[in-house]
C-alpha cells in the first residue's frame, strides 16, 4: 500500500467515472463531501504503481463508493418513516400530490432509479461484472468511432468539401482539358491536377521528390492559402511562365531553410522560383507532396480534374451528366484506347467520378471502417452478455417479482422498472466506455504516421452524443429484453409455490445468446488471426531482405568538395575500407537508399530497347546505386544473371540488376531480359544499362504488387547522398564514436546525418499491418473474454437449475465422469454451434480483410482451425468450473433437500 | 443536528469512528489529512478510501461528537475549499468512553488467555 502523499494530494479532481460513480451517493453527502473525496480518489491513483495497482485502486474505490451508498440509504431509511410505495413497487395515485403530470413523471423516474439502483447493488457482483462489460463494449466502439469521425466524418479541411469530387479515366487528359473545364454540366467549378515525381537540385544535392502539378484555380478551388508567400497566379499558368514552385512546410524545413522565398529550386533541370509555402494538414493524400507547381509547365501525362458540384448534386448524379460529354470530347486517340482495351476484354469506365473525401482517404477508409465494425461487434457481445446476465438475474428473483404482481403490481410496471435498472448499467457503462475511449489517442501513439489526420482524434461533443446514442441503444435492448421473456411467462411464476420453477424458455434463450457469442468471437479471432499471420510471414521471416543485424549510416557530401564523380568515387572507397575495420563490423556495403524506409529515387525509363508493352509509356521505377556486395550484405536473392561485381567500375560498360516486376514492367511478361538495355532519365542525366541479373521481388508493403526496382552500380553511377550499411558481427552492434571517428579519418567535413540499426529505421514499414493486427487482436481477446464469460454464466446456470436431476442421477448410479460428460457435452454443443455458424460468417466477412493480407488467403484452412481451436479450449475452461461443480453433487444433500 | 444524547447512546463505536476521534483529538483536521495519519498509525486492514471515512465524517458530525470549525491560520487558501473538523466535548467523552469499553474488553481477553504479554 502506498500511503498518501502529504500534506496535500497532487490532482484536485478524479476521473469523470469516479465521479460519475460518485452520483450513486445521496445528494447531502456528495455536494459536502464529494470533492474532497475526489481530491483522496486522484492521490490513491497517482500513488498507484503499475496498471495493476491503479486496478486495484479502481476496484476498492468502486467497491467503497457502492457500500457507501447502500449503507448510507440504509441508515437514512431506518431513521425514517418507510415510504411503503418505493417498495412495493407500486405508486399510489390519491396519497401523492401531483403538481403536474410531469412532475410525476419524474418522480415516478425518480423512484424508478432508486429502486433499480437498490436492487442493483444488493447484488454487487454481478451489477460490476455487467457494468464493466458494458462498459468494455462501449468503450471498444466510442473509441473506434473517435476515429473514424477524426479521420474520416470530419470534414476535409477545403472549402466546400462535400461537394468535392475527382474526376478521371481515360477520357480525360490534356488534350481536352479546356472542354471539361468549360463545358461539365452540373459542376460549379474545376481544376486539372496530377501526381508525379520530379530530382530536385537543392543546396545539399539531388533528392527525388513528389511533385503535384495543379491546373489554374486549384488552390482556389480548395480554398488553400500559401502560409507564407503567394498562390499561383493566372499569369503563373500562362505557357510561356516562368516556372514557380510552392513548397510544402516539411520540404522547406528540410531543404530550404528559413528564407525558402525567392530561392531557386531545380526540378529535373528547370529552375522554379519558390513563391510560397502550404501547411502540411491541408496537403491530406497530398500529404507528402513535397513540391507544387502550376500544371501547365509541367508536361505532365494522366492528369485528374478535382470538381465542385453545384449544390445537391451526388457523384452518381454528375457522372450520369458527364458520359455524354466525355464521349463527344474524347480524342480519337483516347476512343482508341479505349475500344483496344475492351477488345482484350478489360472492363474500363471512360470515365469516373470519386468524392473527394473517399479519393483522398482512399486505403485507409476502409481499414478504419472494418475496425470499427469489429468494435461493433465487440459491443454487441457485450450486450449479449449482459442481457444473458440480467437475464438470469431476472430468473433468480422470479419469485419476488411474481409475488409482486399477484399483489398488483402491473406487468409494464416490472418491465419499467428492470428498464431502470438497464437505464443505471448503461449510464455506468457509458461512463467507463468513455473513459477507455479517450485512451486511443495514447494507443495510436503506439502506431505514428499509420493514419492521416489521426492528431485529430480524441473525445468531442460528436464522440460522446455516440456514446450516448450507442448507450441508449442497449438500454432499450436490455431493459426490454429480459423484461419481455418475464413478462411472458409471468402468470406460471407461482403455479405450485415450487422452487423449482423456472422462466420457460430462458435457459433456452440463453443457451442461444452464448451460441451467437462464441460465433462472434470467431469472426474476429479469424480475422485477427489472418491478420497476425500477414504480419508474421512478410515481417520477421521473409521481407526478401536481411533486416536484423545491420547498421545504417547515411552520409551527405557537400557539394563544393565532391562536386565531380571521381572525389565522390575516391570518399566512397575510403569509407569503405575504414569503416570494414571498425570492432564489430563483418561487411560493409553502400546504396542510395534501403528499403523500407520510405525513401526511394522514382526515376523515368524513357527508353527501352527492343519491344515494350503495347502503348504504355516506360514506366517510372526506384532506382538505386549500390556498391559491389551490396545485394550479397542484404541477402538479396538472384534469380537469373550476376550481381553487382567489383568490375563494374566506372569506365566499363554500364550495367543494371533489376528485379522481377521491373524486368516484367519495362520489357512485358516473359520476355527474356539479360543482355536487354534500358534508359533511365537520372535527374539531368541520362542513363543506359544492360541488364545483367534479375532479383526476387523483395517484399514491400506500400502496394498491393512489388515495386519495380532498378539498381545501378555506384561506382558508374555515383550520387553524393548514400548510406553505408554494416553488417553487425552477430550481436554486436558497431560503437558509434569508433564509425564517427573512422569517418573524421576520411574526411572531417562530412557528418553523419544518422546512425541507426536498419531494423529501426524499416519498423514503420510495418507499422500499418502491426496496427491492423494489435487494434484487432485487442478486439478478438475481448470477444473471446466475453465468450468465455457468457458460457460460464450459461453453464453455471444449467448446472444450478440441474442440481437436483443431477442428485438423483448420482444417486442412482451414475459415477463422476458421467456427471462431467453430462456438463462438457452440453458446453460441447454450444461451441460446435457457435464455431459452425462463426465460421460460415467469417468466411465471408475476411473477404472483406482481402486488401489487407499478404502471403495468407481470406479462407486459410490454418487461420480457421487455429481459431476454433482457440474458441473450443475458451469454452471448455469456461465449462470446466461448472462440471466439476457439477460432478462434484452430493447426492444424499440433494435428495434431504428435496 | 440531533439533540445532546447519551455518551451511551454511542457504544459501541465503529472502528473507523473511533479513529477519526482519536486523530482529531490532536487537532482539527480535514479528511485528507485525517485518512494520512490515520494511516501513518497504521493499524488498520488497508488503504482507507474516501466514501465511507467521509460518511463517518458525516455521521459524527450528524451525532454532534464532531463541530465544523473553520481552516486554522494561514491555511486558507485550499482550493476547493475543505472543510476542518474538530472534536466537540461529547467527542471527547464517547471516545474516553469507548477507550474504556474496549480496556474492559481486552482484559476479560486476557483473563481468558487469548492474549500474551505485551
Amino acid at each position: 500500500m502506498t500511503p498518501l502523499p502529504g500534506p496535500d494530494g497532487g490532482r484536485p479532481r478524479a476521473p469523470i467515472l469516479y465521479r460519475l460513480l460518485l452520483l450513486l451517493l445521496p445528494g447531502p453527502l456528495r455536494s459536502e463531501f464529494g470533492r474532497e473525496m475526489e481530491r483522496v480518489f486522484a492521490a490513491r491513483l497517482d500513488g498507484a504503481e503499475g496498471l495493476g495497482g491503479r486496478v486495484m485502486v479502481w476496484v476498492h474505490g468502486v467497491e467503497d463508493v457502492l457500500r457507501a451508498a447502500v449503507a448510507e440509504r440504509l441508515e437514512r431509511r431506518a431513521g425514517r418513516l418507510e415510504r411503503p410505495e418505493a417498495a412495493a413497487g407500486r405508486l399510489d395515485a390519491a396519497g401523492r400530490s401531483r403538481t403536474s403530470r410531469l412532475s410525476g413523471l419524474l418522480e415516478d423516474l425518480r423512484l424508478d432509479l432508486r429502486f433499480g439502483a437498490r436492487s442493483l447493488l444488493r447484488t454487487p457482483v454481478p451489477t460490476l461484472a455487467a457494468v464493466l462489460t458494458l462498459g468494455l463494449g462501449l468503450g471498444a466502439a466510442t473509441g473506434l468511432f473517435s476515429v473514424v469521425n477524426a479521420v474520416l466524418l470530419r470534414p476535409l479541411p477545403y472549402a466546400h468539401p462535400d461537394r468535392l469530387v475527382t474526376i478521371n479515366g481515360p477520357f480525360v487528359g490534356a488534350e481536352n482539358l479546356d472542354e471539361w473545364r468549360r463545358e461539365a454540366p452540373l459542376v460549379e467549378a474545376s481544376a486539372a491536377y496530377s501526381i508525379g515525381s520530379a530530382t530536385a537540385r537543392t543546396p545539399d544535392g539531388a533528392v527525388a521528390v513528389r511533385v503535384l502539378p495543379a491546373g489554374e484555380g486549384l488552390l482556389d478551388l480548395l480554398g488553400l492559402r500559401p502560409t507564407a508567400g503567394r498562390p499561383f497566379l493566372p499569369s503563373d499558368h500562362a505557357a510561356d511562365a516562368a516556372p514557380v514552385a510552392l513548397v510544402s512546410e516539411a520540404f522547406r524545413r528540410r531543404w530550404l531553410g528559413d528564407d525558402a522565398l525567392g530561392q531557386t529550386l531545380r526540378l529535373d533541370g528547370r529552375v522554379h522560383e519558390v513563391v510560397g509555402t502550404l501547411t502540411e494538414e491541408s496537403l491530406l493524400r497530398f500529404r507528402g507532396l513535397d513540391v507544387w507547381v502550376p500544371l501547365e509547365g509541367a508536361g505532365v501525362s494522366g492528369l485528374s480534374l478535382m470538381a465542385r458540384l453545384a449544390p445537391g448534386v451526388e457523384p452518381a448524379d454528375a457522372l450520369e451528366a458527364l458520359i455524354p460529354l466525355a464521349e463527344r470530347i474524347a480524342t480519337p486517340a483516347m476512343q482508341e484506347r479505349v475500344e483496344g482495351l475492351r477488345e482484350m476484354g478489360v472492363q474500363v469506365a471512360p470515365v469516373r467520378v470519386t468524392s473527394a473525401r473517399d479519393a483522398l482517404l482512399l486505403g485507409i477508409g476502409d481499414t478504419l471502417w472494418l475496425l470499427f465494425a469489429a468494435g461493433g461487434l465487440v459491443l454487441l457481445l457485450a450486450v449479449v452478455n449482459v442481457a444473458a446476465l440480467l437475464l438470469g438475474g431476472a430468473v433468480d428473483r422470479s419469485d419476488e417479482l411474481a409475488v409482486r404482481m399477484a399483489l398488483g403490481a402491473g406487468r409494464h410496471r416490472l418491465v419499467r422498472q428492470l428498464l431502470a435498472e438497464a437505464t443505471l448499467l448503461g449510464g455506468l457503462g457509458a461512463g467507463l466506455g468513455l473513459t477507455l475511449a479517450a485512451a486511443v489517442p495514447w494507443l495510436l501513439a503506439v502506431a505514428p504516421d499509420v493514419l492521416p489526420r489521426a492528431e485529430g482524434v480524441g473525445l468531442d461533443g460528436t464522440t460522446a452524443l455516440f456514446a450516448v446514442l450507442a448507450a441508449a441503444v442497449c438500454v432499450a435492448f436490455l431493459g426490454t429484453f429480459p423484461g419481455m421473456m418475464l413478462a411472458r411467462s409471468g402468470h406460471g411464476l407461482v403455479a405450485g409455490g415450487q422452487r423449482t420453477t423456472r422462466v420457460r424458455g430462458a435457459g433456452r434463450v440463453q443457451e442461444g445468446l452464448a451460441v451467437v457469442q462464441i460465433a462472434a468471437a470467431l469472426v474476429l479471432v479469424v480475422g485477427s488471426a489472418l491478420l497476425l499471420r500477414t504480419y508474421l510471414v512478410v515481417r520477421p521471416s521473409e521481407p526478401g531482405f536481411v533486416i536484423e543485424d545491420r547498421t545504417v549510416v547515411e552520409l551527405r557530401l557537400p557539394e563544393e568538395a565532391y562536386g565531380d564523380e571521381a572525389a565522390q568515387r575516391r570518399f566512397v572507397e575510403r569509407i569503405l575500407e575504414e569503416m570494414r575495420i571498425v570492432p564489430g563490423v563483418a561487411d560493409v556495403a553502400l546504396a542510395t537508399d534501403l528499403p523500407l524506409t520510405g525513401e526511394s529515387m522514382l526515376f523515368p525509363a524513357v527508353a527501352v530497347e527492343g519491344a515494350s508493352p503495347e502503348g504504355e509509356r516506360p514506366p517510372n521505377v526506384h532506382t538505386r546505386a549500390v556498391s559491389a556486395g551490396y545485394l550479397g550484405l542484404m541477402g538479396m536473392e538472384l534469380v537469373a544473371g550476376r550481381g553487382i561485381e567489383p568490375s563494374d567500375a566506372a569506365g566499363a560498360p554500364t550495367v543494371s540488376v533489376v528485379n522481377e516486376s521491373a524486368a516484367q514492367r519495362l520489357f512485358g511478361e516473359g520476355v527474356p531480359v539479360l543482355g536487354r538495355a534500358f534508359t533511365l532519365e537520372v535527374g539531368d542525366r541520362e542513363v543506359r544499362s544492360t541488364v545483367v541479373g534479375i532479383l526476387r521481388d523483395a517484399w514491400v508493403l506500400q502496394g498491393p504488387r512489388p515495386r519495380p526496382e532498378v539498381f545501378l552500380p555506384f561506382e558508374q553511377v555515383p550520387f553524393r547522398r548514400f548510406k553505408v550499411v554494416l553488417a553487425n558481427v552477430p550481436g554486436v552492434e558497431p560503437d558509434a564514436s569508433r564509425l564517427r571517428s573512422a569517418l573524421a579519418s576520411v574526411d572531417p567535413g562530412v557528418a553523419p546525418r544518422e546512425i541507426s540499426p536498419f531494423s529501426e529505421l524499416s519498423a514503420w514499414s510495418f507499422a500499418l499491418p502491426r496496427f491492423q493486427a494489435m487494434l484487432l487482436g485487442v478486439l478478438a481477446f475481448l470477444t473471446l473474454v466475453l465468450a468465455a464469460a457468457g458460457c460460464f454464466g450459461v453453464l453455471s446456470r444449467l448446472v444450478t437449475g440441474r442440481t437436483r436431476e443431477l442428485g438423483i442421477r448420482m444417486a442412482l448410479g451414475a459415477r463422476f465422469s458421467h456427471v462431467l460428460a453430462l456438463v462438457l457435452g452440453r458446453a460441447a454443443i454450444l461451441a460446435t454451434l457457435g464455431i459452425v455458424i462463426g465460421a460460415v460468417l467469417a468466411r465471408s466477412g475476411t473477404r472483406l480483410l482481402q486488401a489487407h493480407l499478404h502471403g495468407v488467403t481470406p479462407g486459410d484452412p490454418a487461420s480457421f482451425a487455429a481459431a476454433a481451436g482457440v474458441l473450443l479450449l475458451t469454452v471448455t475452461a469456461a465449462a470446466a468450473h461448472p462440471a466439476v461443480r457439477a460432478a462434484r453433487t452430493d447426492p444424499a444433500r440433494t435428495l434431504r433437500e428435496e | 443536528m440531533s439533540a445532546p444524547s447519551a455518551v451511551s447512546d454511542h457504544l459501541p463505536l465503529h472502528p473507523t469512528e473511533f479513529r477519526i476521534l482519536l486523530v482529531l483529538l490532536g487537532g482539527p483536521s480535514h479528511g485528507y489529512e485525517i485518512i494520512r495519519r490515520i494511516e501513518e498509525q497504521g493499524g488498520q486492514e488497508g488503504p482507507i478510501y474516501p466514501a465511507n471515512l467521509y460518511r463517518r465524517i458525516r455521521r459524527l458530525l450528524d451525532a454532534g461528537l464532531l463541530e465544523e470549525v473553520g481552516p486554522p491560520p494561514g491555511e486558507e487558501a485550499g482550493h476547493p475549499p475543505r472543510r476542518y473538523v474538530a472534536v466537540t466535548g461529547a467527542g471527547r467523552a464517547v471516545a474516553r468512553s469507548e477507550a474504556a469499553r474496549l480496556r474492559a474488553l481486552l482484559a476479560d481477553a486476557a483473563a481468558a488467555k487469548l492474549l500474551g504479554p505485551a
